[in-house]
């Protein structure tokens, strides 16, 4: 199997990808009584990490920031653990990038490009079978979105056969950075050329989910980033049949982009989990696949994240009267579904999920949706699905972030800071461009 | 972990900066109990060991070596010496090398034109090669920070001809400056040339402005003073307090607050860089209001609020800001919020944003120009500090 070398950039890449490490080292090694699954275990233990011979097992990563405070955070809160960072797989500087798109993909870019690519080749070298990069970090910083366009371009020079996983994380709508819709903008713009697929994550999205589902009163980042790894980690982890003696997955981020990303205009994915609870709840509650489905059939329908405040009442039959294009509901270019659970492989969702009217007259009916089974359960959850889709749902965010970015474009406010480090009008012009083919080529679906 | 110079021009600009030295050393002996010389006491002091009356510099290293004699990465510069006398002889001496000052006999005369152009010219050189030999004894210099007043003749006429010093030798270096003005009832009567000549240069030559309205402070410590005597605090045990220090020591916790998020760390991290580039959307309009929640004018002293989200509210408050000015109603360009404390997450900032959101007007183009920090590191005795930073159209400037 296909091992995957995660490039953790900014301080968001970081912390996201520490939790992720967390949860997939926690389900790679928790025991089950089966020992089928040790298969299960290997698999997901040799994709993400690195077998010492003193007992630990090392991250397969690689972590960049152009300050040291995150990295050094994340390197010691795995004292104790049994898994830690491989010694001087980390670049840091020291000045930090400022929110600053230029000044991380002009100024900083071009200086550590060698040490990043250095860093890179040995942890590759590491693996037996390499597959491909998952590449975390934020829109609306200045290093992970700025350096982190770079980093994506430079991936794609020197690994063309790599397959890029690029989940980004979009900013608060109701404003985290005040220059985040620019950054935003300008990264997307370099990573949609590069990555093999982007998917988007939301602060909003991922704040309601601990507020309203999982309870938590004070959210914070940190729970936010467990929510955002427990996500990631249900579409990473291997999937395998117990009949079977192989495993499904032979290179999870090759499968994942063939599966879903069948034309480069549309790479754009999103990613929904049922179910969510906290810990205390989780004893009193029970799982059944149909009621999973209905609630997850009625996200994709309605482009919710979450199974609560659902709007019940759009369906897919078409209203009386009115005319093709003005269904309600959210098309997609094609969907993957994992079912992570006791009873999954009896239980199909094919019919449901694959139907037609979801999706466009181009695209076959096999390559509209797939379901990946697993008996094998996931985070204590007994049953879960989770539904990983390229379709529409990224329209809504993109169109916030390129309003805004072109109202502040309009008054040239901010642009002096850009300007100063090389980067020019026209960049600007061309990266609205781009965003808003992306838009189009959706919208028109 | 990168450093900033300290440059304290002028009477006020030194007393502001004993006070902030003063609450620096308490802040970092409260943060690293142990005394170990690390990357967040590097931003402002130097390790030093002194052989036979030279001074070396001890390197940093692993980060785990103790703590040996800290000197401050500051230049002192005064054309009388009677106040750098009297820091040199008070408690925060040590931290001093007697190379970082520059100093004459005579002083300005409260004219501009005497600081600016006759004191700069001649003491240009010297202050440029003590600004070089500090430069070069930090890895990563970020920012120099200027602090003077504008009222007066050497802080606003020397004060102001040092920023075009920084500007030749450290184009790259950010200059952030801490300027005072006059209050109304100023006894210098020649300060509104000077604060409106030392304006322009600031708006020409600096980075980034904090100004500071001397009214705006003396309002606040009267409240806090009011507050005292109503018996709700206890009386502070400040000895020796002299009568400007509670005002200073206002404007040494913005300094304070302002780099707390670059020297500790936070969840979500905002370094001096990511000021400026959030809250200038134009080169010239560079000046920007601070407000302190909950203020503190020694460090006996806190003024806790209700409960946290007061404590976002009283930020918009006419009467905590360091300059007067009504943000109500004022049109804001941009505002960074940050907040240092354990308990205080995401969605406490969230919370509050969206609620003060609905009270306060935002320029058109930058409808959610909110800059956010969590910083987990508070100074002693105070749970949580909130701090802001705004950009909004000035109403009027002093005179």
């Amino acid at each position: 199997m296909a091992a995957t070398v995660t490039v953790q950039l900014g301080q968001c890449g970081t912390q996201i990808g520490h939790e992720l490490l967390s949860v997939l080292h926690e389900e790679a090694t928790f025991y089950h009584h089966k020992d089928r699954l040790k298969d299960y275990n290997d698999i997901a233990m040799k994709t993400f990490f690195n077998d010492t011979q003193c007992g630990k097992h090392e991250a397969r990563s690689v972590m960049i920031d152009m300050e040291p405070k995150a990295v050094n955070w994340a390197v010691q809160d795995t004292t104790g653990k049994e898994w830690r960072y491989a010694k001087s797989q980390q670049f840091v500087q020291k000045s930090g990038s400022g929110n600053n798109w230029s000044y991380g993909f002009k100024v900083h870019a071009p200086k550590c490009k060698d040490a990043i690519i250095d860093l890179i080749r040995k942890e590759i070298e590491k693996c037996d079978y390499f597959g491909g990069f998952l590449l975390l970090m934020s829109l609306a910083g200045g290093t992970g979105s700025g350096l982190g366009a770079f980093v994506g371009n430079v991936l794609r020079d020197n690994f063309p056969r790599a397959t890029v996983l690029n989940p980004v994380v979009c900013p608060y709508t109701s404003g985290e950075v005040a220059v985040q819709n620019y950054n935003a903008v300008l990264s997307l713009s370099h990573i949609i050329a590069v990555s093999d697929a982007v998917c988007l994550l939301h602060n909003n999205q991922l704040h309601e989910i601990c507020h309203r589902l999982l309870g938590i009163k004070q959210v914070s980042f940190h729970d936010m980033n467990k929510v955002a790894a427990h996500q990631l980690a249900s579409v990473l982890l291997p999937i395998i049949q117990d009949k079977q003696s192989g495993s499904r997955f032979q290179n999870v981020l090759n499968d994942i982009a063939s599966a879903l990303v069948c034309n480069s205009r549309y790479k754009m994915l999103d990613l929904k989990c049922v179910p969510y609870m906290s810990p205390h709840t989780m004893a009193f509650n029970t799982f059944q696949w149909e009621g999973l489905a209905k609630r997850m059939f009625q996200m994709m329908l309605t482009d919710h994240h979450m199974d609560e405040g659902l709007n019940w009442r759009t369906t897919l039959t078409r209203p009386h009267g009115k005319t093709q294009r003005s269904s309600t509901y959210t098309k997609y270019v094609s969907s993957l579904l994992f079912m992570r659970g006791q009873g999954s492989t009896s239980y199909d969702l094919l019919t449901q999920f694959g139907d037609s009217r979801l999706y466009p007259t181009w695209i076959m009916p096999a390559c509209r949706n797939s379901v990946w089974k697993t008996e094998l359960p996931f985070r204590g959850y007994e049953k879960c699905i989770a539904f990983l889709s390229n379709g529409t749902s990224c329209v809504k965010s993109l169109n916030v972030l390129t309003e805004k970015a072109w109202d502040m474009f309009g008054s040239k406010a901010y642009l002096h800071h850009y300007y100063k480090y090389g980067l020019e009008e026209s960049d600007f012009i061309n990266a609205f461009a781009t965003v808003e083919n992306v838009i189009y080529s959706y919208k028109t679906l | 972990m990168t450093q900033s110079i300290m440059i304290q021009v002028g009477q006020c600009g030194n007393q502001i900066g004993c006070r902030f030295w003063d609450q620096c050393l308490h802040e970092h002996a409260f943060y690293s109990k142990n005394g170990i010389y690390d990357d967040a006491i590097s931003s402002f002091f130097r390790n030093t060991e002194t052989y036979s009356d030279e001074t070396y510099d001890l390197p940093m290293r692993t980060g785990s070596n103790k703590i040996n004699k800290l000197k401050a990465r500051a230049i002192l510069v005064d054309m009388e010496e009677g106040v750098i006398n009297e820091l040199l002889q008070g408690q925060l001496g040590e931290i001093f090398d007697s190379k970082q000052l520059i100093t004459n006999s005579f002083g300005s005369g409260n004219n501009w034109a005497v600081g600016n152009k006759e004191y700069g010219t001649m003491y240009r050189e010297q202050i440029a090669e003590q600004v070089r030999k500090a430069a070069e004894l930090c890895d990563c210099l970020q920012c120099f920070f200027v602090l003077h007043s504008t009222g007066g003749g050497t802080g606003s006429g020397l004060g102001t001809s040092l920023l075009s010093i920084l500007q030749d030798e450290f184009p790259e270096v950010y200059r952030f400056v801490g300027a005072v003005y006059p209050s109304s009832d100023d006894d210098v009567i020649t300060s509104p040339y000077n604060s409106m000549l030392a304006t322009y240069e600031l708006t020409e030559k600096a980075d980034c402005v904090l100004p500071i309205n001397n009214q705006a402070l003396i309002n606040i410590c009267n409240k806090v003073q009011q507050a005292v005597r109503s018996g709700k605090f206890e009386k502070p045990t400040e000895k020796n307090a002299k009568p400007f220090d509670a005002m200073n020591n206002l404007v040494a916790n913005v300094i304070l607050n302002m780099t707390s998020s670059s020297r500790f760390e936070g969840s979500l991290n905002v370094d001096l860089n990511e000021i400026v580039m959030n809250l200038v959307p134009f080169p010239k309009q560079h000046y920007l209001v601070s407000s302190l929640s909950p203020l503190y004018i020694s460090k006996d002293v806190a003024l806790p609020p209700r409960k946290l989200d007061q404590a976002f509210e009283d930020l918009f408050s006419k009467d905590h800001q360091l300059m007067l000015s009504d943000p109500r109603h004022s049109l804001y360009l941009a505002c960074a919020l940050m907040v240092r404390g354990k308990n205080v997450q995401t969605s406490d900032l969230n919370r509050n944003i969206a609620k003060l959101s609905r009270n306060l007007s935002f320029v058109n183009w930058n409808q959610e120009g909110w800059k956010t920090g969590l910083c987990k590191w508070v100074q002693q005795l105070i749970i949580f500090n909130t701090f802001l930073l705004q950009q909004f159209v000035l109403q009027w400037i002093c005179f």
